[in-house]
């Protein structure tokens, strides 16, 4: 554990002097928290309604997650949870930049065989690379959703802001969140061992954020709901996924291919 | 006895029960095991059987392979072989055994409870009834009839088809754990093996408690009887894959005991009082899994099978004995080291012996192999052939604590540029477990002159100055062996003085050290021995030794003015071999100069020669490399 920890603290020493990291890790949450308050205070003072009519099978669909929430309240929880899935976006996007840059970084600064040839061992040296990259994500995703709650409560009150602790919000956070981030993570190493351009890496493995944003915009169009089921189920599936990316992160990274065959 | 290998059965839990439980908890949460919602609408499958079957059962196999990624621990012994010639009976009792076992401890529950005996099938004929209700059919035979029908499809089609499903679980259990437990005898590791195996089930259990699927029971005493018959099933089952060399009759068994496992349900006479769950008549009950249970301790009696002859081509598979460890006064012993790439030998069945506190030196041109060499030495990379033990170690054996003995500097010093020089060595010195680690960062950079730039970003460096702090690096934690790979390469004269100087300082602490250059002269300095190297050895020796053989030795006598008569003179001595007549000089080859030297000085002098001086004529290293590698040799060197 010391070692990981070791490098965990090496990483953090050299990748935050990156401005783009520090852009990632503290504005773009910011961001993702901004863009539903700003919605939501928008919708302060509207007509109830409206809105309703505008959304009615929706929030025929959806209106369960209400619990005992009417009217306005109701229909704003249901408008704040169309925004669930930037909450699991955020730690599955933010670690990208820094963990495209962890095997391929080592590369380029030749930097990599010397640390190979310390005992460190390849599970400890890819924990570490990952602990890097994902703890920071998931710190400033949980940052992000604490600053939304906060604001939610002042814009629409403690009863609505309440909601958002409930398993649905909480699966997504606690769960999927960090699943997402290890998904995020494990496919931007394993790109990382075979590439030789940090760029290359981080385009890469920026893919992921497809079908996350494939579920945000279903969600938007009314073509998925996001219940509490789904979610589950999306968690059971991702616990599949980043096992087999982990296998094949540990897989791919051959010490031997890496230092003969990377010129 | 072979120690238990903790760390490994660790994770390996870890990953089978986390899987597991995790499954288990998404089936909670989706309605359990009965109210789960179907994935495939009308086929009666269900999002719970989905992850029970193919997630929770395949943990363990998930678990085993995952295991030996993650250490690294290879794919050697999988016990996937099927072996069916090296036991055909293990095999053939996978296939019985289950059944009979099962339908024994039936006859035992009923005899002991004979009121609990439903002779007319009630309970499976309700549920016949139930499936017929409203199509107008009706079942063209007699109840017993289908029962003799499901137990024989329990026999003969279970253990192929639900085989799909028990792999999942044998192939970590059995194939994985119970070898990870071998170290602590048959006995203790199959029982071991079995109570964790059955306290694995315990949230499918536990849901059989709230939503009354078929662990009876469920969750207390369900519990206690899942150990009861997980226990002597993974005796049998381990016994089986030990004998059999192979999984597959385990998988078989379990595939045809989860067949046969539910026919007891069906003989239960659904008025009976006193039923008890604990006691069975499921194989899990206590009664009905007599028979098994003292199957089971029959094996454990015997202490575990006699493993059968091993076959020619297990023989094969082995790995060829290892070579004997080199004695603690070599550093290094290479023998018949080889490294392949596709059809490149770069290295080519090298022999070396370097003994402790040698300096030694390995020279060859540009892809002779010499960084090779080093990476296989310092177990970076793997030899295709071949074996060697640096600092004690075998390579290849336990790397990890190779390299702790080991420091190396790169070909390229490679350096986090944006950390500072104090920050750099601090951060390896952590990787080496070093324990002084400022005590140690400051006496390397101040042997290195720098240390009053330790708080600078390395990236503001020069390269001396990084390749300073790169030999800092390589000798942070002490290492009885330092590789360095072409030190004083791109260096100033200043620079590399400083780094030679260094050499010769490390020298004098003991340490045993390989240098590759392609400075010769710097290599005939400071090596005690030099190994010229083209991807195979072609000479190891002391530079000296080396000039001798080659060439051997010459003396030359600076004369006034010299004449062939002098020369022809000298040439009448038995152990001159060669005099030759140069402008004013005399070049005279011989064997010993020491003893000869004074008479032929004597010779001259008589002679009326002039001596001005004598030298001995010494070659360059340059010219024994050349003269090693076939190339042309370069002029002499007088000294």
């Amino acid at each position: 554990m010391k070692k990981i920890a070791v490098l965990v603290g090496k990483e953090w020493a050299e990748v935050f002097r990156n401005k783009i990291v520090i852009f990632s890790v503290i504005f773009m949450p910011l961001v993702f928290a901004m863009i539903p308050l700003g919605m939501l205070y928008t919708t302060a003072g509207a007509d109830v309604s409206a809105i309703q009519s505008e959304l009615g099978p929706l929030i025929s669909q959806l209106s369960s997650a209400c619990g005992p929430l009417e009217g306005l309240p109701c229909t704003q929880l249901l408008l704040l949870q169309q925004f669930l899935v930037l909450f699991l976006m955020m730690p599955a996007i933010i670690p990208i930049t820094i963990a495209s840059y962890s095997i391929v970084g080592e590369k380029s600064t030749r930097t990599l065989e010397p640390l190979l040839a310390t005992p460190i061992t390849t599970a400890q040296l890819l924990a570490g690379k990952a602990i890097a990259a994902a703890l920071p994500a998931l710190l400033a995703s949980l940052g992000s959703f604490a600053i939304f709650a906060l604001g939610v409560s002042l814009i629409a009150g403690s009863e609505v802001a309440g909601r958002l602790f409930s398993v649905l919000w909480l699966v997504g956070i606690f769960v999927v969140g960090p699943l997402l981030s290890l998904t995020g993570v494990s496919l931007a190493i394993m790109i990382s061992s075979r590439v030789n351009d940090p760029r290359a890496a981080e385009q890469l493995a920026g893919l992921l954020v497809l079908p996350v944003t494939a579920l945000f915009l279903g969600q938007m169009f009314g073509a998925v709901a996001l219940n509490q089921s789904l979610l589950l189920s999306i968690a059971g599936a991702l616990v599949f996924v980043d096992l087999a990316l982990l296998y094949f992160a540990i897989r791919l990274f051959q010490r031997e291919t890496i230092l003969t065959r990377w010129k | 006895m072979k120690a238990l290998d903790t760390r490994r059965i660790g994770i390996f839990l870890g990953i089978a029960f986390g899987l597991c439980w995790a499954f288990a908890a998404v089936i909670y949460a989706t309605g359990g095991l009965v109210d789960s919602p179907e994935i495939i609408p009308g086929t009666g499958i269900t999002l719970a059987v989905t992850l029970l079957a193919l997630g929770c059962m395949w943990s363990p196999a998930i678990a085993h392979l995952l295991t030996r990624a993650i250490t690294r621990e290879g794919w050697k012994d999988l016990w996937l072989r099927p072996n069916v010639g090296r036991s055909w009976f293990s095999w053939v009792l996978a296939w019985l055994l289950p059944s009979i076992l099962t339908i024994l401890g039936l006859a035992v529950y009923f005899g002991v409870y004979p009121s609990h005996f439903d002779s007319g099938l009630s309970s499976l004929q309700q549920q016949i009834d139930a499936l017929l209700q409203g199509t107008g059919q009706e079942l063209p035979f007699d109840i017993w009839t289908l029962m003799i029908i499901q137990v024989g499809q329990g026999i003969l089609l279970a253990p192929v088809i639900n085989s799909i499903f028990t792999f999942g679980e044998e192939f970590g259990w059995r194939a994985y754990l119970q070898q990870k437990l071998m170290p602590l005898g048959f006995r203790k590791a199959t029982v071991i093996g079995g109570a964790i195996w059955g306290l694995w089930h315990a949230p499918i259990i536990a849901m059989g408690h709230n939503y009354g699927f078929d662990y009876p029971g469920a969750p207390w005493t369900g519990m206690l009887a899942m150990v009861w018959f997980t226990i002597p099933w993974a005796v049998i089952m381990g016994w089986m894959v030990l004998r059999g060399g192979s999984v597959w009759p385990a998988v078989i068994a379990h595939a045809g005991l989860n067949g046969i496992a539910g026919v007891g349900a069906y003989m239960i006479n659904p008025e009976a009082t006193g039923l008890n769950s604990l006691l069975g008549p499921y194989p899990t009950g206590i009664v009905a899994g007599i028979p098994t249970a003292l199957f089971a301790l029959y094996l454990l009696w015997k202490g575990g099978p006699e493993m059968p002859e091993a076959t020619a081509e297990d023989v094969s598979r082995e790995t060829p004995p290892k070579a004997p460890a080199p004695s603690a006064a070599d550093a290094i012993v290479a023998q018949g080291l080889t490294k392949r790439f596709g059809q490149l030998d770069a290295v080519d069945h090298l022999d070396i012996k370097i003994p402790v506190g040698e300096v030694f030196g390995l020279l060859g041109p540009n892809g002779a192999g010499k960084t090779t060499t080093i990476r296989m030495l310092a177990a970076l990379i793997a030899p295709t052939e071949g074996e060697a033990w640096v600092a004690g170690h075998r390579v290849g054996d336990d790397d990890t604590a190779l390299r702790k003995d080991i420091g190396i500097l790169t070909e390229t010093p490679g350096m986090y540029e944006q950390l500072s020089a104090e920050r750099n060595l601090g951060f390896f010195a952590e990787l080496y477990e070093v324990q002084d680690i400022p005590g140690q960062v400051e006496r390397y950079l101040r042997m290195l002159g720098l240390w009053g730039r330790r708080h600078e970003a390395v990236g503001g460096f020069s390269k001396g100055m990084r390749q300073k702090l790169a030999i800092a690096r390589a000798l942070l934690h002490e290492p009885k062996v330092i590789f360095l790979d072409e030190p004083t390469s791109g260096l100033d004269p200043e620079a590399s003085r400083v780094v030679r100087d260094f050499i010769e300082e490390l020298r004098g602490e003991g340490r045993t050290i390989i240098i590759t250059t392609h400075n010769l002269d710097e290599a005939d300095r400071l090596c005690d021995r030099i190994a010229v190297f083209k991807s195979k050895l072609l000479a190891v020796d002391t530079p000296n030794a080396l000039r001798r053989k080659l060439f051997g030795r010459s003396v030359v006598f600076h004369l006034a003015a010299a004449t062939e008569a002098f020369a022809s003179a000298l040439r009448q001595k038995t152990y001159v071999h060669e005099a030759t007549l140069r402008g004013d000089k005399i070049v005279v080859k011989l064997d010993d100069p020491e003893t000869h030297n004074p008479e032929l000085l004597r010779e001259l002098i008589g002679l009326g020669a002039e001596v001005q001086f004598v030298g001995e004529i010494r070659q360059s290293l340059e010219e024994v490399y050349f003269q090693l590698l076939g190339a042309q040799t370069p002029a002499e060197v007088t000294v």
